[in-house]
């Protein structure tokens, strides 16, 4: 099994989607549905080399879950896809580790951006 | 004596321009039962206790016993201030004033001299000189013999308070009584056609030698006497009267929408939150006033709707942590029942409690009932100025509710009141969309911010509203009829067609594993056969069962 991945989306189409992409590629898949879970996730699994998020969530949105990520848990270096269909990203997406993914996405796309992101980090 | 005799009635000072001239002669007219005996008493009382004022009452209407028990019902302790030295009390029967003023000097201001002797008294009240037309049926006759004894008092170095019963309503018949004294009140009870309560007034309509406010101003009886809310009006702001006014932006307690807001409500200024029932406005301004609690920043709630128990109880379903703030008196709940409240009263009370408890935050749910309470529907929008005024000079962040029965046009606009009285407007509204019942959220004003016009969801989730994501591509939402592409559909139906193709694609390819072709045939078999199943719902469609 490759490196862990934590893909966090309510929408369990897209989640679905998402982690038969990362299974295709041989990655481990942790899921959450919400930046709360996701971060509870992040607890349990330090050693997750990417994490892959919605935007719009409920309890806690991807915005929330970024800066936390960022700001309050310290993970500068962690690469954090952002899936979104917003046309606008806010600034605060703007950071060397985050990459903004458009929906709709290309799986082989999303797939070959994954191991990128993996073996920058050396996983 | 120089200077001004405080009355010590809350407001009543301030309408005289903090006080009477000593030896100015008041008289207090009203019609039965308006409070005239009640606020010359507090008057005598406020001297004695306040001021240390010796005062003397002089009754013509009341029996010592019923005068003691009417006087005693608001705390004051009538054989206190007697035991003490400070007052005395003089009980005339009105038939002793018939027929002659022979009669009005042997039984009563002899006896008067006595008693101001005895105890020094600076006032003195008179209750009431409407009995004085006993004496005379010629108006003339009538108003010497008053003056003259007023003069009387005067002269004993006393202020003459009086009481008379208001006769003549219409403002060109005026009483013999009002042109020989020196300052005039009128108290009054007024029933305004749709308040279901008569509204207590008191006006100085006349102040010789001295500043007053006009007008009449509201005022009520309490447990410890009457307080009168002088109607203010606002005034311009210079610069340096906004003190230490908050700069920036103050939280919503809601992070989606602080992001459209560009960081939150402008700080110290009056912001809206308008939109049909039902659309989560009270639970904005729950989330703003526990937000500004967290903070440290003392809010306070005025809902003229929700009884506090049930604001509270729903909040809690809600997942909003009010509770906690309310115990610790980091935010305060008011309730007021609107067409018996009234707003100059509710002004004074604000100003007080923003001044006594530092309080940063307001919300004021809502303003259609606040209107209510106006006491003539053409002063409204006075009213919400006057109110914001004190507000933006205090430095506090406040944020009304406006309820919109439905919208009458493309834009809601055009249906939200008082409009220029607001920085920043939020809009929550109702939509359908795809057979659901949607929640939405937009900025419709957000001056001096750059702010996002777009709608947005806005749902409760179990730590309260979340704000999340843009209606893309749809328009007509507003209007009812959505038109376009929905991004929850676009997720649903095209992401999967994209992911179908993109496996169909790996899965020619040479470089493949049959392992890996397999995983892929099946991830295309369930992409599809969820599209299958999600296109029947949508359409209706039954499903084939093989």
């Amino acid at each position: 099994m490759g490196a862990k991945v934590l893909v966090v989306e309510d929408n369990e189409s897209i989640r679905s989607i998402v982690r038969m992409v990362l299974e295709m590629g041989q990655y481990e898949v942790v899921e959450a549905s919400d930046g709360k879970q996701a971060l509870d996730c992040l607890e349990r699994h330090a050693d997750c080399a990417l994490v892959i998020s919605d935007l719009a969530m409920p309890v806690m949105d991807g915005y929330e879950l970024l800066d936390h990520i960022r700001n309050v848990m310290g993970r500068r270096d962690l690469p954090v896809f952002v899936l979104t269909a917003e046309k606008e990203a806010s600034a605060v997406l703007e950071h060397p580790a985050t990459r903004l993914i458009r929906k709709p996405f290309s799986p082989i796309e999303l797939l070959e951006a994954v191991r990128q992101a993996v073996a920058s980090r050396g996983g | 004596m120089k200077g001004r005799l405080k009355t010590g009635i809350v407001g009543l000072d301030a309408l005289l321009d903090g006080g009477s001239l000593y030896h100015n002669a008041i008289l207090l007219k009203g019609p039965p039962g308006s409070g005239k005996t009640t606020v010359g008493f507090q008057i005598i009382r406020n001297g004695i206790v306040e001021f240390g004022e010796p005062g003397l009452v002089v009754s013509f209407d009341q029996f010592p016993q019923q005068f003691r028990r009417d006087m005693e019902s608001f705390g004051w302790r009538i054989d206190e201030l007697i035991a003490a030295g400070k007052l005395e009390t003089l009980f005339v029967s009105p038939e002793d004033l018939a027929p002659i003023a022979a009669h009005l000097e042997s039984m009563v201001v002899g006896r008067i001299q006595e008693a101001m002797e005895r105890i020094g008294a600076i006032r003195v009240l008179v209750d009431s000189v409407s009995h004085f037309k006993r004496a005379s049926n010629d108006p003339m006759v009538q108003r010497a013999l008053l003056m003259g004894f007023i003069n009387q008092l005067k002269t004993m170095g006393m202020t003459p308070i009086l009481t008379a019963e208001l006769t003549n309503r219409a403002d060109d018949l005026i009483d013999f009584e009002e042109y020989v004294v020196d300052c005039v009140l009128i108290l009054d009870l007024l029933l305004r056609p749709g308040h279901p309560l008569p509204e207590r007034t008191m006006e100085v309509r006349k102040a010789r030698g001295q500043n007053h406010i006009g007008g009449k101003h509201p005022f009520k009886f309490t447990s410890h006497g009457i307080e009168v809310f002088p109607h203010r009006m606002p005034q311009p702001l210079g610069l340096g009267d906004l003190g230490d006014r908050p700069l920036g932006h103050v939280s919503s307690g809601i992070a989606g929408l602080d992001r459209i807001l560009q960081g939150g409500f402008t700080a110290g200024v009056p912001s809206l939150v308008a939109g049909v029932s039902g659309t989560y406005k009270t639970t904005v301004l729950s989330h703003f006033l526990a937000s500004g609690a967290a903070a440290g920043e003392p809010g306070l709630l005025i809902s003229f709707e929700e009884p506090p128990p049930y604001l509270l109880q729903v909040m809690r379903q809600r997942g909003i942590e009010l509770d906690t703030a309310v115990r610790e008196g980091r935010v305060t709940l008011w309730h007021r029942v609107a067409k018996t409240c009234p707003l100059d009263e509710l002004f004074y009370q604000l100003e007080n409690e923003i001044k006594s408890r530092g309080i940063r935050r307001i919300g004021i749910d809502s303003l259609n009932d606040f209107e209510r309470c106006v006491p003539e529907p053409t002063r409204s929008k006075d009213y919400l100025i006057l109110f914001n005024d004190l507000m933006t000079r205090r430095g506090v962040s406040a944020l009304w509710t406006q309820k919109i029965d439905r919208l009458t046009d493309r834009s809601p606009i055009g249906d939200i009141r008082y409009l220029s009285q607001f920085d920043t407007v939020v809009f929550l509204g109702q939509v359908e969309i795809e057979s659901e019942l949607r929640k939405v959220v937009s900025i419709l004003k957000g001056r001096g911010a750059k702010c996002e016009g777009d709608l947005r969801a806005i749902e409760c989730g179990p730590s309260g509203l979340v704000v999340s994501e843009k209606f893309h591509g749809l328009a007509g939402i507003l209007e009812g009829s959505p038109r376009g592409q929905y991004k929850k559909t676009i997720e649903e139906l095209l992401q999967p067609v994209i992911s179908a193709r993109d496996f169909l694609k790996m899965a020619r390819r040479d470089d493949v594993s049959a392992e890996q072709r397999r995983l892929l045939w099946d991830n295309i078999d369930t992409l599809l056969g969820d599209l299958d199943t999600r296109l029947r719902e949508q359409f209706g469609i039954e499903s084939d069962n093989e």
